[in-house]
């Protein structure tokens, strides 16, 4: 009968257990089914080329400062001192210290292009694949949304700043865990290195073309239109555009004025 | 006999006089009656009546496809008075509406997010995104389709400033993101 008993009590006492190990294994799901998906977008390689890029990117810039000073205060006193279309001595050293300046600067990139370009394609592909991976496969366009209710926008960088700079504010709010809104930035640094990747393709073609000018002695002693906007088109890309940083404010969630309608969708 | 004639003669002349007479009188008098309007359409500037008359005419079983002219007058009456209470009183309306066996559950919901939430219910919520993008452009041309109607209820029926710009700076971010996912599930 004892027997009978204690066997009961210890089936009693399974079955709680199993329960309870149940119940609280469904309650673990259910929580982990509401929380947002956990996106790895950034792991430690990609974060090691965003910052070897930004890296390469300065150390290209300072070399390019130079010798695009130099050239830009050679054509202005070229321009201002009227000796476009004149023979004077003075004037054909200034136009050819200029076509010196304008060698340094495409030799310069000519040499930067393929570390930039290498260390850009990097990043690129690092984060392309975590976006097809964690993005493209593991969501569907409404969770996209889902993702962006964090309070903290990122800023855009594109276009406003030097690549350097971009770069390493890319490889600072990641490192330091700043932005909530990884998708957001992964996106912007994905589109962003690609359209720099065209752009270097573009300057390494005009280069090569303009180097084939230089050559063939077709530069008549000084700058030709398509150098200057060489120039331009370096300068835009490399040091970028000087604008206010007009990021948007954040907007606090009242969203629904306070009132919450049961028509609502998660 | 030639009296009897003309007898006969007066007697028609008196029945088609009176007849003519009859008929012109008829004529005259008789008002074409009214066509009484069974479903008529919310109008007016006040909110509440017209939410009331939408009520009303949407209870005739007959009036059940009206639906969309009565939801379509409600927005345009509701933009004279804008404010907050606006949403709640649509809410309510597309709940009774689906009470009603009107519209749907998933059609409520969807009318009053489209309207009334800063969620795109546009986006496709089946399916991995890298599904859609063969369809990228449809899905933005909908979406910003929706914003203009976010735009009528959250801007210009609750004047609700804040709501509706983070409708619209969402969908310039989800622009971004699936051009980025899109761009990259290509590279595959």
């Amino acid at each position: 009968m004892e027997k009978k008993k204690s066997f009961i009590n210890i089936r009693v006492s399974g079955l709680i257990t199993i329960t309870l190990c149940l119940l609280s294994l469904f309650t673990t799901h259910a929580t982990l089914a509401k929380q947002q998906p956990k996106l790895n977008l950034f792991p430690i390689d990609v974060t090691e080329h965003l910052r070897n890029t930004g890296v390469v990117a300065k150390d290209m810039e300072n070399r390019l400062k130079g010798a695009i000073g130099k050239l830009e205060n050679q054509t202005k006193l070229y321009n201002e001192t009227g000796c476009k279309g004149s023979e004077d001595p003075g004037c054909i050293e200034i136009a050819k210290q200029m076509g010196d300046h304008y060698m340094e600067m495409i030799t310069i990139m000519k040499n930067s292009l393929p570390e930039m370009k290498s260390s850009i394609r990097s990043t690129n592909k690092g984060i392309g694949a975590n976006l097809r991976k964690e993005l493209g496969k593991k969501t569907t366009p409404a969770d996209i949304q889902r993702l962006l209710s964090q309070k903290n926008k990122p800023k855009v960088f594109k276009g406003k700043y030097s690549l350097s700079s971009r770069f390493a504010k890319y490889h600072e709010l990641i490192s330091s865990g700043r932005t909530n809104n990884l998708a957001t930035l992964a996106s912007e640094i994905y589109l962003d290195s690609k359209e720099v990747l065209n752009m270097i393709d573009l300057m390494e073609a005009e280069i090569s073309q303009q180097e084939t000018y230089i050559r063939l002695g077709r530069m008549y002693g000084t700058l030709t239109s398509e150098m200057m906007e060489t120039v331009q088109a370096v300068k835009s890309v490399v040091f970028g555009e000087a604008e206010d940083d007009s990021a948007l404010p954040f907007m606090e969630d009242e969203n629904s004025g306070g009132f919450h309608s049961p028509l609502e969708m998660d | 006999m030639r009296h009897r004639i003309s007898t006969l003669f007066k007697t028609l002349t008196l029945f088609i006089t009176a007849a003519i007479m009859a008929l012109s009188t008829g004529c005259v008098t008789q008002q074409p009656k009214p066509v009484a309007d069974n479903c008529p359409i919310p109008s007016g500037n006040r909110v509440d009546d017209a939410f009331l008359t939408a009520q009303s005419t949407l209870s005739n079983p007959e009036c059940r496809y009206k639906f969309d002219a009565v939801l379509n007058a409600l927005l345009v009456i509701s933009q004279g008075d804008p404010k907050m209470e606006n949403q709640r009183l649509f809410s309510d309306f597309f709940i009774w509406a689906e009470k009603e066996g009107l519209i749907s559950k998933i059609q409520a919901k969807k009318y009053y997010n489209t309207y009334f939430m800063p969620k795109f219910v546009s986006l496709p919520s089946n399916y991995q995104t890298c599904s859609h993008c063969p369809n990228l452009r449809k899905i933005l041309t909908n979406c910003k389709q929706e914003l203009k109607k976010k735009e009528v209820g959250l801007l210009k029926i609750c004047n609700n400033k804040t709501a509706y710009a983070k409708a619209s700076d969402d969908l310039q971010t989800i622009a971004l993101i699936l051009e980025a996912i899109c761009s990259a599930c290509a590279v595959e």
